[in-house]
């Protein structure tokens, strides 16, 4: 992964002060799990996933237990689980667990809709329900709920973004997580499902 | 819809930038990240939008129109296209399922590099830069080394390899090769050397556009068919040739008989009039004894005899030749049954048919008119003998006077509308080279290396692809032209749309030389590319992958097999997803690695300068069209003179906006585009007529003496070659005892044939079944893919006959593989896989029933394993089974690869070394067998 295509983010986070703040680290646990799910982990990325885990506490078993495995197992791991190519295990896309194994169908559009009415299109050729732009969406949510400029802005955002984890997300990540669970032994691929959906669950608890 | 304004809930802009700017930024797969919109943006106002592309398929080869709706850019529903007569508005379920391969979520995304051993199938992603440049260095390399030659470049199982042919013949090398030689190239023999043509087809496409008596064109839907001979020819489940399905029952229900000569009571069989259960590999026998039938018993005084209309002399040459030599054979003896050849009871013996039923067929065939005898792709193209059915098959529509008459055959090759021009041919055929051949420095043209025609296969006029282990393995000795005594090596394989890792007849060798070392330790092969939107087995061997953009995501043309010059667009009706491009994208960017790597034959006014829009690649391709003459009953344009070239768009035609050169003969109208399709239903229908090779003013007739040639032209010119050339004769016709190639009529045995071959006779008692193929049109190569179609069962062949099956997966980790403990359960009997196709009497006596798990075993050794089927509709002492379907080894083939063990690779058992004698073509149907219980 190109560093400079990290900057955008970076400068983002800083322009907006959020690195001490509440939001601020989810939306850094978001960008993190995302980048994770998206390509096999560089030594940039797994970087940044110990620095996380400096004020992370969440995150710490995960920076560990990376270090425990090597380089090259990790990335293979990663291909054979999420990419392939061929018949890989672990499908990102949340239509394949919703609608009987399938992309591109009514989930998906759904996914994308709930997108539009918050002003949003992918226009990476991607399905919009993979994994890295819906924790994206989350991200856009949690940031818009925090400048709001009104209490009923934020309500709405925040109501928003229950209703994106309970509709699509948590309905398919508990299924994907099941089934990486029963497809790799390799602690760190078990431990980022188990972080994946601590991190979306505490977001939902403090939607509610 | 919620009505939110983003101003009221975000507040200043440069934090609604940050928002936004979350959702956007991240790694490189979502470098385009996503956008927002405003009020005003255009998109806001297409969402929901339903619109309709029309396009056209290339899961296979039969590219049927299609009709696609998307909703809100989404592919919706596809139906076949009515305005396409190839189809017209039909579509198979393979056709249909084109959702699945855009939406699969196994396609290959990214590019990818190999990260293990060759086969291990250990690749990781790549940028299109990193995976272009690591090709363009590796190809320098080689062409430094050893010369561009060593590279072969496979363009595959699709038509639309155009792009990828002209950048490997800019490259240099003149071996391009593609799916058509391992196909049917021997039942296109025939064809070829009488009328320089390919497919005979029935004149069975309707509805025909045909010019009326009062100047108007009308779709003409009558059939005037009689009479339909299917001779190892199945289009009710194995063609590509989409009309003939629903024209043979059109046909029918209008008074026409239909009779089906095939191993198997295949479901084309089952709409006919007469089933003939032929033994496999003697069609040529049949037609030979329908032919000595034919000139026996011809008289033309009397009317139920009058099978021949002698009218074809006027158009041909050198039927006394053909003649005098057919009936030489006629007082010799078959050492197999000391019968005199082609006599009925000869015939009768070796066919394993009834010699009334031989008689009558015949007789039958002469006296009706309009008739058509028709031999199949798999049936009969797959035989080693081929090349003599495809001859005597041709020769009996043409003398009794049924090519291109309403009702009767029509060479469709000859008629289709021209799309040719800009694949670089021309260019690699007159690129001046210098080669050293022993000591000293010769001078010829790039094309006198192409390994097939100066190699081993000096007649093959479709390459001889399957027979290229072979030259990787051995190198290639150029035997003829200019640089006779040439060798050189094979170094790179370029594969694109193509699987011989699985479906060519010598899977375990293609195995052997993808992965052959050098005492080194590296790679014999120094470059592999695999490009493909399926991962199937040959992508195992790549070092590198690309993906290509599937068929409903780039552009494409399609003009297959029809009776009257037709052109349809394959448009995109999606953009691609993933990183996948399509074909012109992965030209131009390849073709810019090259000329960066230092290669001055790449230059940007060939390629990126040239075509800067996919579009432009194919209106350069369709500028050509339909480039048909004006000719034939009734004539396509009587406004125009008679036999001038037409070119240019239907529409500007009728409305005589043209130009005529008279001294060029060419009548041009505006050239058609892929924008004039678009506005037109995406498909442009020039005038059907018929008797187009009547024409005195030069009609479809494509040999080099514009008649048919019971004389073989173009086998002529082979054999002076060869004697220019010092005279070797191809290892091949050696084989079959001949010191040049035929020029007239000919006769061989095919091989691996107890009953027919003196040979192999004694292999009758211990390997008592004959081996064949059956093709299933859903279960191909990377079809199955689309789990949908793995489900579909067919003619006995595709069965879902199933063991219930616990997935275990197996995952990496610091002690290597591991497998894990179960969690899907594939239920016994639910999942469609190849079998054996096994008479169920022989069934009975080996004590087998449907679904007993057996081993194929070959006198060679060579074993496969797979589930039998035990079946009324075959013949006796043949097996058959799906080609390249089972066995499958690649995990991009889905569920199907969890049933690897016990399908049937009939691929595996086939011989190696027998290609046919003149096309190069592999023996697919040729092969003894016994079947030992599991």
């Amino acid at each position: 992964m190109k560093p400079s295509q990290r900057e955008g983010v970076k400068e983002i986070m800083q322009a907006m002060a959020y690195k001490d703040t509440m939001v601020g680290e989810e939306l850094e646990r978001l960008q993190l799990l995302r980048e994770l799910f998206t390509a096999v982990p560089d030594e940039e990325l797994l970087g940044r996933l110990v620095k996380q885990a400096e004020h992370d506490e969440a995150f710490q078993r995960l920076a560990r237990l990376a270090r425990e495995e090597t380089k090259e197992i990790l990335a293979a791991e990663w291909m054979r689980l999420f990419e392939g190519p061929g018949r890989f295990p672990v499908v990102l896309f949340g239509s394949y667990y919703l609608d009987g194994g399938k992309l591109m169908e009514s989930s998906t559009l759904a996914t994308r809709q709930f997108y539009r009415q918050y002003g949003m299109e992918p226009v990476a050729n991607i399905p919009a329900d993979h994994l890295a732009y819906e924790l994206g969406f989350l991200g856009y949510l949690t940031a818009s709920a925090d400048m709001a400029v009104d209490a009923g802005g934020r309500e709405e955002f925040l109501a928003a973004r229950s209703e994106f984890l309970y509709r699509f997300m948590l309905a398919w990540t508990t299924k994907m997580v099941r089934v990486l669970r029963e497809s790799t032994t390799i602690p760190f691929f078990l431990e980022l499902g188990e972080l994946l959906l601590f991190v979306i669950q505490q977001m939902e608890q403090k939607s509610m | 819809m919620k009505e939110l304004s983003r101003r009221k809930f975000i507040g200043g802009s440069a934090a609604a930038i940050a928002a936004v700017g979350f959702w956007a930024s991240g790694s490189y797969a979502f470098a385009d990240g996503a956008k927002k919109f405003t009020d005003s943006d255009p998109e806001q106002a297409v969402l929901g939008e339903e619109k309709v592309i029309y396009t056209s398929d290339a899961f296979c080869a039969s590219e049927c129109g299609l009709k696609v709706t998307t909703v809100d850019g989404v592919i919706s529903t596809i139906y076949g296209n009515v305005h396409v007569p190839y189809n017209a508005g039909t579509v198979c379920a393979k056709g249909s399922s084109g959702k699945q391969v855009v939406y699969n979520p196994y396609r290959l995304k990214y590019p990818l590099i190999r990260t293990g051993n060759r086969g291990e199938g250990k690749f990781r992603r790549a940028s299109w830069e990193e995976a272009a440049k690591y090709i363009a260095e590796r190809l320098e390399k080689i062409k430094k080394n050893y010369g561009p030659e060593s590279v072969i470049m496979d363009g595959g199982d699709m038509t639309d390899q155009t792009p990828y042919w002209r950048l490997f013949y800019y490259y240099g090398t003149p071996n391009c090769a593609q799916h058509g030689a391992i196909c049917d190239t021997p039942r296109r023999l025939g064809p070829y050397l009488v009328e320089g043509g390919m497919r005979i087809e029935p004149d069975l496409m309707r509805p025909a556009l045909v010019r009326q008596p009062d100047g108007t064109l009308k779709n003409d839907f009558t059939y005037k068919n009689k009479l339909i001979i299917y001779v190892g020819w199945n289009p009710f489940t194995a063609t590509r040739i989409n009309y003939e399905s629903r024209g043979t029952v059109a046909a029918k229900q209008n008074g026409a008989k239909v009779v089906v000569v095939d191993p198997a009571f295949c479901n084309t069989a089952v709409h006919a009039d007469k089933w003939l259960p032929i033994r496999p590999g003697t069609d040529p026998d049949l037609f030979a004894a329908m032919l000595r039938y034919i000139l026996t018993n011809n008289n033309s005084s009397n009317s139920e005899r009058r099978y021949i209309d002698s009218g074809y002399l006027d158009y041909s040459i050198g039927w006394p030749e053909f003649e005098t030599e057919f009936r030489s054979w006629w007082d010799k003896k078959d050492p197999v049954n000391n019968l005199p050849y082609f006599s009925l009871e000869w015939a009768a013996e070796r066919t394993g048919l009834v010699a009334e039923d031989i008689a009558e067929l015949a007789h039958t065939f002469g006296i009706t008119k309009p008739a058509a005898l028709i031999w199949g792709m798999n049936g009969t193209g797959h035989h080693f003998n081929g090349e003599v059915t495809s001859v005597l098959g041709t020769v009996l529509n043409v003398i009794t006077g049924n090519f291109d008459v309403p009702g009767g055959v029509i060479d469709t090759a000859l008629v289709r509308s021209d799309k040719g021009g800009n694949d670089g041919t021309d260019y690699i055929k007159g690129k001046v080279i210098e080669r050293v051949v022993n000591g000293k420095t010769i001078t010829g043209k790039s094309w006198d290396l192409q390994l097939d025609n100066n190699g081993d296969w000096p007649a093959a006029f479709w390459g001889a692809l399957g027979a290229y282990p072979k030259q990787f393995k051995d190198g290639v000795k150029i035997a003829y032209g200019p640089f006779a005594g040439y060798t050189y090596p094979i170094k790179g394989f370029f594969v694109r749309g193509g699987n011989p890792a699985a479906s060519a007849s010598t899977v375990q060798r293609w195995n052997e030389v993808l992965t052959a070392k050098e005492a080194s330790g590296d790679y014999k092969t120094e470059l592999i590319v695999y490009v493909d939107t399926a991962y199937l087995e040959t992508g195992l061997y790549a070092d590198v992958i690309l993906p290509e953009a599937s068929y409903f995501e780039r552009m494409g043309l399609s003009d297959i097999y029809p009776s009257e010059p037709v052109m349809y667009l394959r448009d995109m009706v999606v953009p691609p997803l993933y990183e996948a491009k399509n074909q012109v994208e992965i030209m131009n960017l390849l073709a810019k690695a090259l000329h960066d790597a230092g290669d001055s034959d790449i230059q940007g006014k060939d390629f990126w300068d040239k075509y800067k829009k996919e579009e432009d690649f194919w209106n350069e391709m369709l500028r050509k069209a339909p480039g048909r003459n004006n000719v034939g009953v009734p004539l396509p344009y009587p406004q125009y003179p008679e036999g001038y070239k037409i070119l240019g768009t239907p529409d500007s035609l009728e409305s005589r906006q043209v130009t005529i050169d008279h001294d060029k003969k060419v009548v041009q109208g505006q050239p058609l585009t892929a924008e004039w399709l678009r506005a037109n239903k995406g498909v442009a229908v020039w005038p059907m007529a018929w008797y187009r090779h009547m024409a005195k003013s030069g009609g479809i007739i494509s040999t080099k003496s514009k008649k048919m040639e019971f004389h073989f032209g173009a086998l002529d010119a082979v054999n002076k070659l060869i004697q220019q050339s010092g005279g070797k004769v191809p290892y091949m016709l050696q084989q079959i005892g001949l010191s040049q190639f035929p020029t007239t009529f000919f006769w061989y045995e095919t091989v691996w044939n107890p009953y027919t071959n003196s040979k192999y006779a004694n292999y009758k008692q211990e390997y008592p079944f004959q081996l064949t193929s059956g093709r299933i049109h859903q279960s191909m190569s990377a079809t199955q893919y689309v789990d949908w179609l793995g489900r579909i069962s067919g003619e006995h062949l595709w069965m879902p006959l199933n063991e219930e099956k616990i997935v275990y997966p197996t995952v990496l980790n610091e002690k290597g593989v591991e497998t894990l403990s179960g969690q899907k359960k594939i239920r016994a009997g639910t999942w469609s896989i190849a079998v054996i196709q096994m008479n169920a009497s022989d069934a009975r006596k080996l004590g087998l029933i449907s679904g007993d798990l057996v081993r194929l075993r070959n006198p060679m050794g060579e074993e496969t394993q797979g589930r039998i089927m035990a079946s009324e509709f075959i013949r006796p002492g043949v097996l058959r089974i799906p080609p390249g379907a089972g066995n499958r080894f690649t995990p991009g083939m889905g569920q199907t690869y969890e049933y690897r063990q016990t399908t049937p690779s009939s691929n595996r058992l086939l011989d190696p070394d027998l290609s046919s004698a003149i096309t190069g073509m592999s023996s697919y149907n040729d092969m003894v067998v016994k079947v030992l219980k599991v």
